[in-house]
């Protein structure tokens, strides 16, 4: 891979999950329902509104891969057990990653099942932005089925480009189950589009992906989302 | 119309410069197919002392031509360029500057160098480290035994290599073309001017590039828009050059690998893509002799045995649909008296005797047979040369008038198309050189296996169905959407 002078030309500023979320979420990209908090405790209490069971994430713009250092916790059944994963997670990032900046905690409803898929952007120098799909989700690396096309996509880009890929069918139908076709691609548009998110963005945005994404019968769903702006630009 | 490029494809003065008085090189060489060629304009050799150059007036400098040069043909080292350049000052229009030693090996500034001469000069740059242009309305050529017809389709390359055989190999394939230009490194003229200038020219309607790198990728993809539907652009990319991103998020930036987004900019773009020389001259072939429909349903004919066992298996796996022939087309068959011995299905087996009948015009029968009763967009009729001699006294007669019939055989809406298998034994490529002559020139495409007529109309097909799709999806939006 050849990615030049990323974030040198340009002092850059990597969003929290719960911003690029929030910012998705204007756009009118559906995110998991869910709330931020900046200690274990605050994150209990704030969940109480939420459907059990959820998920919590440390909020962190330093941590690129959670999982690996114990920042991801599944399937909390209630406030209590928010509060004690809250804790250990903050206590296990904290020594896998002393210098990481810890932001808080962002609690999540669970989001059922459906076709997990990854969008990314690049920047091609020749081309300019290129929106990246693959199918696989956190696996889309390993199957690499995986389509580019420029920006701004128009409505047959995108078609097309879900056609693209090989595993095509899962797209059409999934286990017996019709995934929200129709959702992924207004969510693209948006994302996307002529008027969309990377558009109205411009020079702003250095970095974004999203990944995964799962589509299902009826939601669309953003899971995780990296985000990265130059400096100076969208303050939260 | 007139465009930018006109003067350089259709030039009414012509310089050659390099040429040596005692030795042969590529200058005279130059002069030499530009003289056999014909071209009807003023031709000169630029040369210190001579007064000709094998019958071409030979001047001192550019600037001792009345009226000035339009092209001037440059065959000099490398070093000695940039000082004959700024001798042309306010002379001479295009420049082609085929001599190599500049970027292409690292001498960027002298390239830079070279640029800004032209410039000051006010002259135009193609190249440098190409080989030529060949435009037969214009005269102009840098292959021998170039056809002097022009043709439809326009090329441009960076490799003057994939140029010379494309005309070469192009020409007993029946291609013609409008342009073909080699323009090496691109240091001013490049790629986007000359698909701007094929987009604007009415005696284009077929492109084709071959390409390594795009400078302004926005001009290129607007240059594609200008030319597409309307005239099918054909691509074939040379993987070697690097092309970086200026960002990438990580997962995405890991599987963006050059070949992955030019796969997606071409399919974005609905240009036809090849990777193959072969391919792309297939794809050509099929382009330039269109005389149908070109969808998928699609009737074969052939000898029969495995290789019809095989071609079906081919159609199947690209997309083309065998349909069966029809009650009625299987009785006119069996009237005909094919059926014993032959199989009356799809692909329709003809062994060399049932072929030969009626001195080999039967052909035209059968196929009246089967199309009469049923729909098809191509006919594709696979010829197995050598056994026309081995199972017959006179089977190059037979084949001949197999190939007379099918010329002048009309069925409107129907692409013909044919294969000749060959032995490769110089008999047997004797009489297929000379029969894919006679077809191509009647309009029908030949190729060299069922295999590649079948990968070459699958291109072509799906390139159909994509921008059909493209006007029906567009047509469902509202007017200001697209």
């Amino acid at each position: 891979m050849d990615v030049r002078g990323a974030g040198q030309a340009r002092a850059e500023r990597r969003m929290l999950e719960s911003e690029a979320k929030a910012l998705l979420a204007t756009f009118g990209i559906s995110v998991p329902r869910g709330i931020s908090a900046s200690d274990p405790h605050e994150a209990s209490a704030r969940s109480r509104g939420l459907r059990f069971p959820v998920v919590a994430k440390v909020l962190s713009p330093d941590l690129l891969h959670k999982t690996d250092v114990g920042a991801v916790t599944l399937g909390l059944q209630s406030p209590e057990m928010v509060e004690q994963a809250s804790a250990q997670m903050l206590r296990s990032v904290r020594e896998h990653l002393p210098g990481a900046r810890i932001e808080g905690v962002l609690v999540e409803e669970a989001v059922p099942p459906g076709v997990e898929v990854l969008v990314g952007v690049i920047d091609d120098e020749v081309f300019g932005k290129l929106l990246g799909f693959g199918l696989g989700g956190v696996y889309a690396e390993a199957y690499g089925d995986v389509g580019f096309r420029a920006l701004p996509l128009r409505p047959w880009d995108i078609e097309e480009l879900l056609e693209d890929v090989r595993g095509a069918r899962v797209l059409r139908e999934f286990r017996g189950r019709t995934p929200n076709r129709e959702g992924l691609t207004r969510l693209l548009l948006r994302l996307a589009g002529a008027d969309g998110l990377v558009t109205r963005l411009g020079e702003a945005l250095v970095e974004l992906e999203l990944n995964p994404i799962v589509v299902g019968e009826r939601e669309v769903v953003v899971l995780d989302a990296k985000l990265a702006v130059t400096e100076g630009s969208l303050k939260p | 119309m007139k465009t930018g490029l006109d003067a350089l494809f259709h030039p009414e003065t012509v310089a050659v410069v390099g040429a040596s008085g005692d030795r042969a090189n590529l200058a005279t060489l130059r002069l030499r197919h530009l003289r056999e060629f014909g071209y009807p304009g003023r031709l000169y050799a630029i040369h210190d002392t001579a007064s000709d150059i094998d019958g071409v007036p030979a001047v001192r400098a550019v600037e001792d031509i009345p009226g000035g040069v339009d092209y001037v043909y440059v065959a000099l080292p490398a070093a000695q360029v940039e000082a004959f350049l700024a001798r042309c000052r306010g002379h001479v229009r295009f420049a082609q500057v085929t001599s190599s030693g500049f970027s292409e090996v690292g001498n960027r500034d002298m390239e830079g160098r070279l640029v800004r001469a032209a410039r000051e000069a006010g002259i135009r740059l193609v190249g440098p480290n190409c080989i030529g242009l060949y435009c037969p309305k214009g005269g102009l050529t840098f292959v021998d035994r170039a056809p002097r017809e022009p043709g439809r389709i326009a090329f441009a390359s960076q490799s003057g290599g994939f140029a010379t055989d494309l005309i070469r190999r192009g020409k007993v394939r029946g291609l013609r073309f409008s342009k073909v230009v080699s323009f090496g490194n691109a240091a001013d003229i490049a790629l986007n001017d000359f698909l701007e200038d094929f987009a604007e020219d009415p005696g284009t309607e077929i492109v084709g590039s071959y390409i390594e790198r795009v400078g302004d990728g926005a001009r290129f993809l607007d240059a594609l828009r200008r030319l597409l539907p309307a005239k099918p652009v054909v691509l074939i990319r040379g993987g070697s050059t690097a092309q970086g991103m200026r960002s990438a998020a990580s997962h995405t930036g890991a599987m963006a690998t050059v070949e992955r987004r030019w796969e997606g900019i071409c399919r974005q773009a609905g240009v036809l893509t090849a990777e193959t020389f072969e391919e792309f001259m297939n794809v050509l072939v099929a382009l330039h002799h269109a005389n149908g429909r070109a969808g998928r349903r699609l009737l074969l004919v052939g000898p029969g045995g495995g290789a019809s066992v095989l071609a079906a298996d081919a159609c199947d796996r690209r997309g083309f649909e065998l349909v069966p022939l029809s009650a009625k087309a299987r009785g006119a068959l069996r009237d005909l008296g094919m059926g014993a011995g032959t199989g009356l299905v799809n692909p329709l087996d003809l062994p060399v005797r049932a072929m030969a009948r009626k001195d080999g015009r039967v052909v035209a029968d059968v196929l009246d047979a089967v199309l009469e009763h049923e729909r098809f967009d191509i006919v594709l009729i696979h010829l197995n040369l050598p056994n026309f001699l081995i199972y017959m006294t006179d089977g190059e007669a037979v084949v001949a008038r197999i190939v007379e019939t099918l010329c002048t055989y009309a069925r409107p809406g129907v692409q013909l198309a044919l294969a000749f298998r060959s032995s490769g034994e110089p008999d047997i490529e004797a009489m297929k050189y000379e029969q894919r002559e006679r077809a191509t020139a009647a309009g029908i495409p030949v190729f060299d296996s069922v295999e590649e007529a079948l990968g070459a109309y699958q291109k072509i097909v799906d390139f159909g169905t994509v921008w059909q799709e493209r006007r029906r999806i567009a047509g469902l939006l509202p007017a200001e959407a697209s």
